[in-house]
């Protein structure tokens, strides 16, 4: 099958969703499927370029200039998509955003069917970061004009993935056609994340230059969204309890500069070690002992499945598809986002319970990976795909075999 | 303007800087210039000889490896000086021997110059593990021969990478001029699909499927087995593999193929002194080299208007242009990547189109050996006056 994947933004940008293509490409090649992504022309980049075996075309091109750039933008993968009339099989598009206009936009004329993956729910999520969207600075009236243009053509895509639940209902809430959503969770590898006790010894600790003594462990983007304001205030609030925890905080992003102040401000600098942006956390996630995430807004998180896969007992938000990966207090506990003092108190429950850590840590691996194997993710996308091939609409029963909902 | 260009090996041959160097002889005379090819004795060649209105002089050398380069270098040293009083300018191809003997034969020599000397103008052919600085550094009397080559005007690079090495291996004093290889686009220009067509059947190649053409000396710097690799794959769709050229590595490869399904996929043709046809009726061109000085079949192809996918080095990525529109670029050593490649070009016909369009138009722009023969020649006026 011959799959084109449209993207926004793709390496070296490093996002959940972009993480997620670049698996499904790598996987879909190695199934001998014919796979190549599309994405904007970032300066510097070379227009076609083979990365960790994905091709890549670098063919959306934009002229970064109030409403030219809305314009161009979707211009340019028009231009593509008709001029590859028929040389696609399927065209994927991740976020609802203006590729996955332009794309259904000419769906008739290019021919080739259209799936949109959005890749979050909720404020942070892919329709409400669509309303914020401004096209016209001048002319705020037009704006939701058009963005109701644009959500109405993208609703008669040929089918929706949701990889999480809130994310299904916000579609359907949304006016999206619930036949043609198919619900598809990310997928973790199990072969590159697994858990290991012996990773958390002090010399193999040192060798990756932490601490002894207990480890707590995000990592994310530093942005609002990830709610480590929350955690930074819970941290002051363990303070006595804590039995010298301490926090380590993996990724970069524009609040660092603010984290690294509210830290110093909470009077627990002693106990953040802020790594930056880390190539690879898996031995990292091996050599801690908790895994906090105190997300706002999430789709499915890659780095909350990357934690529970390493056998890490977790701590997430109860949003989005963290309510998905985690049934509270048997795989991992869940906390209302932006509630300090409960995040305090269900980290305080981990921190002295070595049993319940083991417990939990046991669980969240199993379950993740009976379930969010990127395998398994894999074949999910696989048959989608070869239905699409074999024409849309789906035949009614598709999105049932498919469907992932617990 | 009279000028001298030294080159140890001369036609018949059809190295990278042979067929540059041919190319530029040609095109400056083609402009009133009077030009003339100082190389070695060869027994199938004779002395003096006639070609595209240049007149080439060949001076003998006896011998095999060192002793050839040091006999030849004497006697290309004393035709020169004999003859030196003739040239505004004389260009020396290669760090080795032709360099010493531009050196050594205007050396303090009265000349048109008020100075006294020639302007001597040496170009690297290559940078890298292959390339002419590290030849140097191999060879015995380094310091000596660095010594020397300080007494060079200009080095003409290719590429910023040979410059980084002249300047690393203490030619810094040495001004450097950038100027890009050259290529005919009269005789490499796209061909009609009934062209191409025609073509194909005349070499007997494949009609209707997809033409990867790889055309270079088959050597572990052009790694020319990681294409056997990448059709080993599979995944290269219905792509046909024609490899033109000979050398070391070629009945290795042979053997690897003779017994596989992949031979009737695989076509060998011995190295020609014509590539254009080839080229011509090819859809793409495929070079996993290594390292590269700059490719002489790599223009040429992209001029032919064909998709060439190449490995990323520095040089590529400068021929194939900033914005990289004209061609593929894949990691060395990559055969999957390599394969990607190969197949999303085979699939999609109008990827193949746009880059070989593209192709075309950046050759056009850059590489014309119209262009660069005036920015050769605008050097030489400047050295000179």
């Amino acid at each position: 099958m011959r799959v084109c994947l449209v993207i926004p933004r793709f390496f070296p940008a490093v996002g959940g969703a972009e993480r997620q293509a670049q698996a499904l490409a790598r996987r879909l090649l190695a199934r001998g499927h014919h796979v190549a992504v599309l994405t904007r022309q970032l300066g510097g980049l070379p227009r076609h370029e083979v990365l960790d075996g994905v091709p890549v075309v670098r063919a959306i091109r934009t002229i970064d200039l109030g409403p030219l750039f809305g314009l161009t933008y979707v211009l340019s993968v028009a231009r593509f998509l008709l001029a590859h009339r028929g040389e696609w099989d399927v065209i994927h598009v991740s976020f609802v955003y203006l590729d996955a206009f332009a794309a259904v936009l000419t769906r008739r004329l290019h021919r080739m069917p259209v799936i949109v993956r959005p890749a979050c729910a909720g404020y942070y999520g892919d329709l409400a970061r669509l309303t914020r969207f401004r096209v016209w600075p001048l002319l705020p009236f037009l704006d939701s004009l058009t963005i109701r243009i644009v959500v109405r053509t993208i609703v008669r895509a040929d089918a929706f993935i949701a990889n999480s639940t809130e994310l299904h209902k916000e579609l359907i809430g949304g006016g999206f056609p619930p036949g043609r959503i198919v619900q598809i969770a990310n997928g973790v590898d199990l072969d590159h994340f697994f858990p290991d006790p012996t990773a958390r010894l002090p010399e193999a600790r040192r060798s990756l230059g932490l601490p002894t003594g207990l480890l707590l462990a995000f990592a994310g983007r530093l942005d609002p969204q990830k709610g480590l304001h929350t955690l930074v205030e819970a941290l002051r609030l363990l303070a006595a309890g804590c039995q010298g925890a301490r926090l380590l905080i993996m990724g970069d992003g524009p609040q660092r500069a603010e984290l690294e102040q509210a830290v110093r401000g909470a009077g627990v600098s002693d106990r953040v070690l802020f790594r930056g942006l880390v190539a690879d956390v898996a031995p990292y996630l091996r050599a801690c002992d908790i895994f906090v995430f105190p997300s706002v807004g999430e789709g499915m998180p890659n780095a909350l499945l990357e934690a529970m896969a390493s056998g890490l007992p977790c701590v997430a938000s109860a949003v989005g598809g963290c309510m998905d990966v985690i049934t509270d207090g048997q795989t991992g506990l869940l906390t209302p986002p932006g509630d300090a003092a409960a995040l305090q108190s269900a980290l305080q429950q981990l921190i002295q319970s070595p049993e319940m850590r083991k417990r939990l840590g046991a669980a969240a691996h199993d379950s993740v990976a009976s379930r969010f194997g990127l395998e398994r993710m894999v074949e999910r996308y696989e048959a989608l795909f070869r239905a699409a091939g074999t024409g849309f609409p789906l035949p009614g029963g598709l999105a049932d075999v498919l469907d992932e909902r617990p | 303007m009279n000028l001298c260009l030294i080159i140890a090996n001369f036609w018949p041959g059809w190295g990278g800087a042979e067929g540059q160097c041919r190319l530029l002889a040609r095109e400056l005379h083609r402009l009133g210039h009077e030009v003339v090819i100082l190389t070695r004795h060869r027994p199938d060649a004779p002395s003096i000889e006639q070609m595209d209105g240049v007149t080439v002089y060949r001076t003998p050398a006896v011998g095999s490896g060192l002793l050839r380069s040091l006999t030849w270098t004497l006697t290309a040293t004393a035709w020169l000086r004999r003859h030196r009083q003739r040239f505004h300018v004389v260009q020396c191809y290669q760090l080795l021997s032709p360099a010493y003997v531009g050196i050594f034969g205007c050396w303090r020599a009265s000349g048109r110059r008020p100075s006294g000397r020639q302007p001597v103008v040496v170009r690297p052919a290559c940078s890298g593990q292959y390339g002419d600085v590290a030849e140097v550094r191999r060879l015995p009397l380094t310091r000596i021969r660095q010594w020397l080559l300080q007494h060079v005007d200009v080095f003409v690079t290719l590429t910023q990478a040979i410059e980084a090495e002249l300047v690393e291996f203490g030619l810094g004093s040495v001004r450097c001029q950038r100027i890009p290889n050259g290529v005919d686009l009269e005789a490499f220009r796209p061909a009609s699909p009934e062209e191409k067509r025609a073509l194909r059947i005349r070499l007997g190649l494949p009609e209707d499927r997809v033409l990867c053409v790889f055309a270079g000396r088959l050597t572990p710097q052009k790694d020319p087995e990681l294409l056997l690799e990448a059709w080993a794959t599979g995944r290269v769709g219905d792509a046909h593999l024609l490899f033109v050229g000979d050398g070391p590595l070629r009945q290795s490869l042979e053997r690897r193929i003779a017994p596989a399904s992949e031979a009737t996929r695989i076509t060998f043709i011995q190295a020609t002194p014509d590539v254009a046809p080839y080229l011509r009726a090819a859809d793409l061109l495929a070079l996993p080299s290594r390292g590269e000085g700059m490719s002489n079949v790599l223009l040429e192809a992209m001029a032919c208007g064909l998709s060439v996918v190449v490995t990323d080095l520095p040089v590529n990525r400068e021929v194939v242009g900033k914005d990289g529109r004209a061609g593929w670029l894949v990691a060395p050593g990559d055969a999957p990547g390599l394969a990607h490649a190969i197949e999303t070009l085979e699939k999609t016909p109008t990827l193949r189109r746009e880059t070989g369009a593209a192709a075309r138009a950046r050759v056009q722009e850059r590489f014309a050996i119209r262009r660069v023969a005036g920015e050769y020649l605008s050097l030489y006026a400047e050295l000179s006056s």
